[in-house]
C-alpha cells in the first residue's frame, strides 16, 4: 500500500522532471519543427510542411565545405590533443618535478578565460606568423581549448590505476613501452574516450575563437552558420541543426554502446 | 658469505632533501633457497631495500649481485625477479589466467607450454578452478594466491614479497603464511620477505634481518635473534621483554652480579663483560610467579595489572618502583590486583645485551 504523501511526492517530482526537460529541450523542438516548415522565414508553428530546406542544405556549398573543414579539424585536434594530453597526464601523475603543481593547476583549472579574450590573443599571436586563416592556425587555436580537458580526464583515469600494477608488469618482464600498451592504456580507456569526445565536440562546436582566427580563408561550420544567420532568415540553419543533432545522438549512442558493452563484459 | 646467491653490499639509498639515508650501507647475503625476512618498524628501509633488489628504485651506491652477476644497473624487466605486492596489483582488465600468463607472454614462451605452466602455477596455489574468473571477483586471500602464482610462474631467480599478508584478516594471514612457506620449500626458491609483523617473520623465516632507520641491526636465525638480541632496539622490537640497567658488582664462574636500581643484586649467566654497567633482559614468560623451588633471582612485588588471555595471564608487577612483566601459564584464577607475590628467574633465564 502506497501512502498518500508518497503519491503526492511522486507526482510533484514527475511534473518537475518533465518541466526541466521541456525547458531544456523546447528550443530544440522548435528548431526541429521549423526545419520542416515551408515558409521562407523562420515561422513557428509553420502553416505548411516541406523538406525543401533539407534539399537546399545538400546543395549549399558553403555549408558542405564548412562541415568538411570542421570534421577534419575536429579529427586532427582530437588526435593531437590525445597524444599531447596523455603525455602530459603521464608526466604529471607518474613523476615528481619542480613546478608540477603549477602545471597541474594550469591544466586542471577550468577555462576561466573568456573566449573573446582568448580569440583576440590568438589572433595577435597567430597573425604575425602567418597562421591566420590556415588549418594549422585553427588546430593550434582549438588545441589551447581541448588539451586541458584531455589532461583532466586522463589524469583522473591514471590516478585510479594502482601504480603497482605497472610495476608488477615491469617485474614480469614488460619494458616501459609494453607496460604502457598492455597495462596502462587499457586501464585508462574510459578517460581517453571521454577526453576524445570532449575534444571533438569542443572543436566542432567552437565559434568565438574560430571567428577570430579564420580570417577570410577557410571557415568552420559554426562560423558559416553564424555568418549565414546574420544575412539570411530562412530555416536552412534549422535543417542543419537537426542533421547535427541526429549525428551527435548517433555518436553518443555509439560511445555508450562501446563503453557500456565493455563494462558488461568485465562483469561476465 | 662465500656462496651467497643474492648479495647486497654497501647498499645505500639517499633521497635529495633528506638528511638521513633511507637505506644505509646494507650488507645482506642470502643463500640459495633461503627464506629471509626483512623486519622492522615502518620507515626502517626494508621496503626500499626490497624495491632496490627488484630494480624499482635505483640505489645511490652499493651493489646487488645474483649468483655472482652484478645486476645493480639492470632494468626491472630484465631482472627475472618475482614480486608480490601488498595491494596484490593484479591486472584488473585481465582474467586470472591471463594475469598468470602475462609474464610467460613477455618471455615469448610457446603457447602450449604457456597453457601447461599457467595450469601448474594455479594448481600450486589450489585455485585452478578460478582461471577464467575476473580479478574483481576474487577475495583478498585468493587475489594474493594468484599474485603469488603470477610471480612464480616465470621461475624467477628470487621471490620478493612486500608485506603480502598485511591486507588480509588474521585467520587468513596465518593460513597463507603456512602456504607461502610450503610453496617456498617445494620450489626451493630464494625468497626475501618484507614485514613489520614479527610473528610472521619468526614463523616463516630461515633467517631474520632486523632493520631500523635504514641500517641492519641484526641478522640471524629467528630463535637466535629472539633469545640473544644484539642491542636494546632488537630486544625491544622482537617480542615483549624486561630490561634492567645495572652496575657490575662482580663475577664468578660465568655468572655476572649486577646492582640494579630497586631490584637489588641480580645474577645472570654471561660471557665476559669488562664494562662497568650492563643491561639485563628477561622475557616475561621466563619470570615465574611464586616459584616452588629456589631461584637465582628472587624478588617480591605487588600486582598492578593482570590481563587474562585464556592460555596465558599477562601480569605487571611493581617491585620497589620497577615494573616487571611476567606471564603465567596454566594460571586458573587470575591474580588479584594489589596482591603481594614472589617472583623469580634463574641466572640462565636472563641475558646480558651486548650493546
Amino acid at each position: 500500500m502506497r501512502s498518500l504523501s508518497e503519491a503526492i511526492y511522486r507526482t510533484v517530482a514527475g511534473i518537475l522532471v518533465v518541466c526541466s526537460y521541456l525547458f531544456l529541450l523546447a528550443p530544440l523542438l522548435v528548431v526541429f519543427v521549423i526545419s520542416f516548415g515551408a515558409s521562407p522565414t523562420m515561422e513557428f508553428p509553420p502553416k505548411d510542411w516541406s523538406l525543401r530546406w533539407y534539399a537546399d542544405l545538400a546543395g549549399n556549398g558553403e555549408f558542405i565545405e564548412g562541415l568538411r573543414v570542421s570534421l577534419l579539424l575536429g579529427l586532427v585536434v582530437t588526435v593531437v590533443s590525445l597524444v599531447a594530453g596523455v603525455t602530459a597526464a603521464l608526466a604529471l601523475t607518474r613523476h615528481r618535478f619542480g613546478g608540477r603543481d603549477a602545471v597541474i593547476g594550469l591544466f586542471t583549472s577550468p577555462l576561466l578565460l573568456p573566449s573573446v579574450v582568448l580569440g583576440l590573443a590568438l589572433l595577435l599571436v597567430l597573425g604575425p606568423v602567418g597562421l591566420v586563416g590556415t588549418y594549422p592556425g585553427l588546430v593550434v587555436a582549438h588545441l589551447s581549448l581541448t588539451i586541458p580537458y584531455v589532461v583532466r580526464t586522463v589524469m583522473m583515469s591514471l590516478n585510479a590505476v594502482d601504480p603497482s600494477c605497472e610495476q608488477a608488469a615491469r617485474t614480469l618482464g614488460a619494458g616501459p613501452v609494453t607496460t604502457f600498451r598492455r597495462i596502462t592504456l587499457p586501464l585508462i580507456t574510459p578517460g581517453l574516450v571521454a577526453g576524445a569526445a570532449l575534444s571533438f565536440i569542443i572543436s566542432f562546436d567552437e565559434a568565438v575563437v574560430s571567428l577570430f582566427v579564420v580570417g577570410t580563408g577557410r571557415t568552420t561550420l559554426p562560423v558559416v552558420v553564424f555568418r549565414y544567420v546574420s544575412n539570411n532568415t530562412d530555416p536552412q540553419v534549422a535543417a542543419l541543426s537537426v542533421v547535427l543533432i541526429v549525428f551527435s545522438l548517433a555518436a553518443v549512442a555509439l560511445i555508450e554502446r562501446a563503453l557500456g558493452l565493455k563494462r558488461v563484459l568485465s562483469k561476465a | 658469505m662465500e656462496d651467497a646467491y643474492l648479495a647486497l653490499s654497501k647498499l645505500t639509498k639517499t633521497y635529495p632533501n633528506q638528511s638521513r639515508s633511507a637505506v644505509h650501507d646494507v650488507d645482506i647475503d642470502v643463500a640459495r633457497g633461503e627464506f629471509i625476512s626483512l623486519l622492522g618498524p615502518s620507515g626502517c628501509g626494508k621496503t626500499t631495500t626490497l624495491r632496490m633488489i627488484a630494480g624499482l628504485i635505483s640505489p645511490t651506491s652499493g651493489h646487488i649481485r645474483v649468483d655472482g652477476t652484478d645486476i645493480t644497473n639492470r632494468p626491472v624487466h630484465r631482472r627475472d625477479m618475482g614480486l608480490v605486492f601488498q595491494s596484490y596489483a593484479l591486472f584488473p582488465h585481465m582474467s586470472v589466467g591471463e594475469n598468470v600468463d602475462f609474464g610467460l607472454q613477455m618471455r615469448r614462451v610457446a603457447k602450449s607450454d604457456r597453457r601447461r605452466r599457467v595450469a601448474d602455477a594455479l594448481d600450486m596455489v589450489h585455485l585452478a578452478h578460478l582461471a577464467n574468473r575476473r580479478v574483481s571477483q576474487l577475495s583478498g586471500g585468493q587475489a594474493q594466491r594468484i599474485a603469488l602464482a603470477r610471480a612464480l610462474v616465470i621461475e624467477p631467480t628470487v621471490l620478493l614479497l612486500d608485506e603480502p599478508l598485511s591486507n588480509l584478516d588474521a585467520k587468513l594471514r596465518e593460513e597463507l603464511r603456512v602456504e607461502i612457506r610450503r610453496i617456498q620449500q617445494e620450489t626451493g626458491i630464494t625468497t626475501v620477505f618484507v614485514t613489520h609483523d614479527q610473528d610472521e617473520a619468526l614463523a616463516m623465516s630461515d633467517r631474520l634481518v632486523v632493520m631500523s632507520e635504514g641500517r641492519v641491526e641484526q641478522v640471524g636465525e629467528p630463535w637466535a635473534v629472539y633469545e640473544t638480541p644484539k642491542n636494546r632496539f632488537v630486544a625491544d622490537f622482537i617480542g615483549r621483554t624486561n630490561m634492567f640497567d645495572g652496575r657490575v658488582a662482580g663475577r664468578s664462574d660465568g655468572v655476572l652480579r649486577l646492582e640494579a636500581e630497586g631490584l637489588g643484586t641480580l645474577s645472570v649467566r654471561a660471557q665476559q663483560t669488562d664494562r662497568a654497567t650492563a643491561t639485563v633482559m628477561v622475557r616475561p614468560h621466563r619470570v615465574r610467579i611464586d616459584p616452588a623451588e629456589q631461584m637465582a633471582n628472587e624478588l617480591k612485588g605487588r600486582v598492578v595489572q593482570s590481563s587474562y588471555l585464556g592460555d596465558v595471564e599477562s601480569v605487571v608487577i611493581d617491585v620497589n618502583g620497577v615494573r616487571v612483566l611476567a606471564e603465567r601459564t596454566h594460571s586458573g584464577r587470575p591474580l588479584t590486583v594489589g596482591a603481594t607475590v614472589g617472583l623469580g628467574w634463574g641466572d640462565a633465564d636472563a641475558y646480558v645485551i651486548p650493546q
